[in-house]
């Protein structure tokens, strides 16, 4: 997919685990982890909304697209 | 959930009963014929006896048995949809590969039958018997293709369903 998840980067930048985030926003660290991992095929838009309310973030810093050559 | 435990408890005892009948026509009958000589048989609704077999006996014989054997066949894969369905394993790719098979296999046996019903109205005709009745007989091959042309698409919604559902799970 071209869209990479930056999560670990904004959550380094944070200093925040993953355990945390996914407590603070009510998902699941398994759900987090396939996040992380880019093999989630979707994302709610509440679930981007309270990321970024916990990161205190831009959607555009979690998210990236990449050109796919 | 006591549905699922009842669909497969019939399944099986539709099935072990078919299974008791290709024992009966391998087993019993030649038993049967040694002992009283040249029994009189009776194929779909047309009297002979083991002797006096013609062409379009043995063409009921054959379309029959090989309907039978069809029929047989898909209620093995129902019987195995029955217990991933008890197992609540819906979307299992297993279920929905064998509910298509169970399917296609009661179509084919359905078609077989009727053509078997057509022979043996055929055979009637030419002996100069005429029976036209409205009972199960006639509208059982529709039933049976109803039945299986329903499995094949239930199959292909199962398979639609399955990658919403994954879809669904890979939705954070």
């Amino acid at each position: 997919m071209a869209i990479i998840i930056n999560l670990d980067v904004v959550l380094a930048k944070r200093k925040m685990r993953s355990k945390e985030l996914a407590k603070m926003i009510g998902i699941t660290t398994a759900n987090l982890s396939i996040l992380k991992s880019g093999k989630a095929k979707a994302i709610r838009f509440s679930t981007l909304d309270a990321i970024c309310e916990a990161l205190d973030c831009q959607p555009g810093d979690i998210l990236e697209y990449v050109l796919e050559k | 959930m006591k549905k699922p435990f009842i669909f497969k408890l019939l399944i099986d005892l539709v099935y072990y009963y078919f299974f008791a009948g290709i024992v009966g026509v391998f087993v019993i009958f030649p038993f049967l014929y040694f002992i009283l000589g040249n029994p009189k048989i009776e194929l779909v609704g047309v009297e002979t006896s083991l002797e006096s077999l013609t062409f379009m006996h043995w063409s009921i014989i054959l379309f029959g048995s090989i309907t039978y054997i069809l029929f047989f066949k898909g209620l093995y894969h129902l019987r195995k949809v029955a217990r991933f369905l008890l197992s609540k394993k819906f979307f299992s790719l297993t279920t929905i590969q064998n509910l298509n098979t169970s399917g296609t296999y009661f179509l084919y046996s359905s078609i077989l039958y009727f053509t078997v019903l057509v022979i043996s109205f055929t055979f009637k005709i030419f002996k100069g018997h005429i029976n036209l009745s409205f009972n199960t007989t006639t509208t059982l091959p529709i039933l049976i293709a109803i039945i299986g042309l329903f499995f094949i698409l239930q199959s292909k919604v199962l398979k639609i369903a399955k990658v919403y559902k994954e879809d669904n799970e890979l939705t954070i």
